[in-house]
């Protein structure tokens, strides 16, 4: 395969996703729209977080649809329907960590949004008889919210990049040096390398 | 599986980490979501595939032949279901087309690279799945033909296929910290040797079920040459026969060795694999989704490539007369692609993403889950560890339950929730059941199936249904009734948030789904159950509700309020019938 063919097939390939999930943005927010006109915040909330899922760059439809779920978030503080706000944060919450990269779209509403998910559940925990206090209760809620398992992206992106050179490198190493008759010393040299670099997919597996 | 790449955890055994790695990759990209990113390790090596198979055959037979297989394989129901899903199949298929390939290689012209590519593949495939080994056994009929040739390159071809087996490495590095979700802990090298060989199936580890090759059952075998007929002529209709017979042919005239090599291919990944995993004297749904519609893919791919040679056959006689005739004949594979398609279509099956949801919504703040089965439980830990939807709850997977501890890794991670679920973080990584009954009097403990049902835990433990799931209340809790009121609240409470109505228009042949549905049907029984004691004058409905595996009879008063939460879960229980599945075998 030439390489003008795996270009124009990738560039199809990523044409054809993007434009799929910009039909789907689409029917989204107008469905989310519709919603919202018939304060059906429940259906609007799905509608808009459907929206921010399906992520793509400068899409100025997605902090549209993060205003209106704030926009809902502040009328149920409003009615004090404290069950449709927290349906609204964790929504929006989900379909933002929902899209992460290598980094986190929409990061600086995320920020806002934990702190409004630990204040949100430590009420509502309290509310449901818990026996601790507020701030303590808080510092729990905090610990949840905050703590990241997930792995580091760049390291893990490196550590992946390292593993694709191993296992490329493998095959380049077979065919190389093995044409019609083996050569050994070659081939020993290339495994040299090879456990190089499977050291260093290991120890960024580790890392990250 | 997402949850595992995003995390860069550990899948089930045997782990699969190169599908887990590329997974990873995938979501680097800068657009859509983590599952739709996922899904695309599928996508993109069902096309590298067929591309594949298309260079393959355009060189062997003629450009349209190859082009017949490549629809034939695009045509057939399971290639597209596992083309569209999160799953390591579709990748396993293209290891198992590249062993196939260059063992074709080496029977035409015989090199040592092909031979070491052979084993660097075989290497690869220990993180993959193990039906890859198969291969084995056509692969030493082509060793057998070169045995001088090969004998020297024994040692460099071990080299090449440890090598490959390197990538294990990466599930031992993995468990030696917390990671995301971790299916097959295995900090040391014995525990990796356990994942790999997958002895946490008992008799479905590898092991056994290559130990199970060499029992000789006639029945057994009678069932599964039955079986993979019946998953043939679902897949490809009857026609195609016509062309594996005219493929065959084909092959014969060309090369004998060649036709062997063919036979052995398509045999061990029919008859072998089905008398060892698809030998069910009945053909449950289960079965027919769960190991038919997965582990045959590489037969679907060796039957589609036969049938493009007995095609090459047919458009050589045509050639001269009726040149029109084989581009006609491109349209038949393409007659199943649509209902097949659409079948599989899940981007319109919106039920695991809101069922999933709405289970978790609907739990108090701090609650501990007990999720039984891979629906409730895998879908939620993926909603809870990556996308931290309610990540306030702890899921405990309910088959690890040994009385009286429970194992709790996954849904509730020491390294995160040690100081908030103190009572669930004793030593031995398990809890303790009395320590729960407070959880258990502020109807904080939620499990998706009755407790009851498990011969140990019924003595300790009264369940109730709530909305969705049922609570877990302990023993001595006496008056039960008394709770009605209380859990018809909670009913009532989350009524508007529960999206019952994607069960109704998912279009999709998905067994997952339709055990998802069946949640929605119980909640919308018992919630019409709660609005029928207030009428007098009513008519007896019956409706099944469902409790994990287990079915029950509920009786309920209709009227006016309650009719259509009734018609609700009658339509969606007639939509997800087991009769209206693709795959679905009448008995």
């Amino acid at each position: 395969m030439r390489k003008s063919e795996i270009v124009l097939y990738t560039t199809t390939f990523l044409i054809g996703i993007i434009t799929l999930l910009v039909l789907r943005q689409i029917i989204h927010y107008r469905s989310a729209i519709k919603a919202l006109e018939r304060k059906n915040y429940i259906e609007a909330v799905d509608g808009f977080s459907d929206v921010i899922y399906n992520h793509i760059p400068f899409s100025p439809l997605e902090k549209k649809s993060i205003n209106y779920i704030h926009h809902v978030i502040k009328v149920a503080d409003e009615t004090e329907d404290y069950v449709l706000k927290l349906y609204a944060i964790e929504m929006l919450r989900r379909s933002i960590y929902g899209i992460r990269h290598l980094n986190t779209p929409h990061n600086s509403t995320l920020v806002d949004l934990n702190s409004q998910t630990i204040k949100l559940r430590s009420q509502l925990l309290i509310q449901d008889g818990y026996l601790k206090g507020v701030s303590e209760t808080e510092d729990e809620m905090k610990s949840i919210v905050e703590k990241e398992l997930a792995p580091n992206p760049l390291l893990a992106f490196v550590a992946i990049l390292m593993f694709l050179g191993y296992v490329a490198f493998a095959f380049w190493n077979i065919f190389a040096h093995t044409k019609d008759e083996f050569v050994l010393k070659k081939f020993l040299a290339g495994i040299l390398i090879l456990l190089l670099l499977a050291f260093g997919w290991s120890i960024g597996f580790y890392l990250c | 599986m997402v949850a595992a790449s995003f995390g860069l955890g550990v899948a089930h055994p045997s782990g699969y980490p190169i599908y887990l790695i590329l997974g990873k990759l995938l979501t680097f990209l800068p657009f859509g979501s983590i599952p739709f990113k996922v899904t695309l390790v599928s996508s993109l090596s069902s096309t590298v595939l067929l591309t594949l198979i298309y260079r393959f055959l355009s060189a062997k037979t003629n450009e349209i032949s190859a082009l017949f297989s490549v629809l034939m394989l695009l045509s057939s129901y399971s290639f597209i279901s596992q083309s569209l899903i999160q799953k390591f199949y579709t990748l396993n298929a293209v290891l198992i087309f590249l062993i196939f390939y260059l063992g074709f290689r080496c029977l035409e012209d015989y090199k040592p690279k092909y031979l070491l590519a052979i084993a660097l593949l075989f290497g690869f495939a220990l993180g993959l799945h193990h039906t890859t080994y198969f291969m084995a056994i056509p692969i030493l009929f082509v060793l057998v033909i070169n045995l001088k040739k090969v004998s020297k390159y024994i040692f460099p071809s071990i080299i090449c296929f440890m090598l490959g087996a390197l990538n294990v490495i990466y599930i031992l590095i993995r468990s030696q910290k917390p990671t995301l979700l971790n299916l097959a802990f295995s900090p040391n090298f014995q525990m990796l040797l356990d994942t790999l060989a997958r002895k946490a199936y008992k008799e479905g580890s590898s092991i056994e079920v290559t130990k199970s090759m060499f029992v000789f059952d006639l029945e057994r075998l009678y069932a599964s040459i039955k079986n993979i007929a019946i998953i043939t002529i679902k897949q490809f209709n009857y026609l195609p026969i016509f062309f594996l017979l005219l493929g065959f042919f084909a092959i014969y005239k060309r090369d004998k060795q060649k036709l062997f090599y063919f036979i052995l291919c398509i045999i061990v990944y029919s008859v072998l694999l089905s008398y060892l995993t698809f030998s069910h004297s009945t053909l449950t749904l289960d079965a027919a989704y769960i190991v038919a519609n997965q582990y045959f893919v590489p037969y679907l791919i060796f039957f589609a490539l036969i049938c493009g040679y007995g095609f090459w056959v047919l458009s050589e006689i045509l050639a001269k007369n009726f040149r029109v005739v084989p581009k006609l004949l491109l349209l038949i594979p393409l007659i199943y692609i649509p209902e097949h398609w659409f079948r599989n279509n899940y981007s319109s099956n919106q039920v695991p993403h809101y069922k999933t949801i709405d289970q978790l919504f609907v739990k108090p703040i701090k609650s501990i889950c007990i999720n039984e089965g891979d629906n409730d439980v895998f879908q939620a830990w993926y909603m809870k560890n990556v996308e931290k939807f309610r990540d306030d709850l702890c899921i405990i997977s309910a088959p690890t339950i040994k009385d009286p501890l429970w194992s709790i890794e996954n849904g509730c991670n020491k390294a995160i929730y040690k100081s908030i679920y103190p009572e669930l973080m004793e030593e031995s990584e398990s809890i303790n059941l009395a320590t729960l009954s407070p959880y258990m009097k502020k109807l904080r403990v939620l499990s998706t199936s009755p407790l009851e049902l498990n011969p140990v835990l019924n003595l300790h433990l009264r369940s109730f249904y709530s909305v969705l799931d049922l609570a877990v209340l302990p023993e001595e809790s006496s008056n039960l009734e008394a709770l009605n009121p209380t859990f018809t609240k909670y009913r009532e409470k989350f009524e508007d948030y529960l999206h019952f109505k994607p069960c109704l228009s998912h279009r999709t042949d998905d067994v997952f789904t339709r055990a998802l549905c069946s949640k929605y049907v119980t909640y919308l029984a018992f919630r019409a159950k709660d609005l029928s004691e207030t009428s007098d004058k009513s008519v007896i409905s019956k409706i099944k509700v469902f409790f994990g595996e287990k079915a029950y009879d509920l009786e309920i008063f209709t009227n006016d309020k309650n009719s259509h939460l009734l018609k609700y879960a009658l339509d969606i229980a007639e939509y997800n019938k087991i009769e209206e599945f693709f795959l679905y075998e009448k008995k």
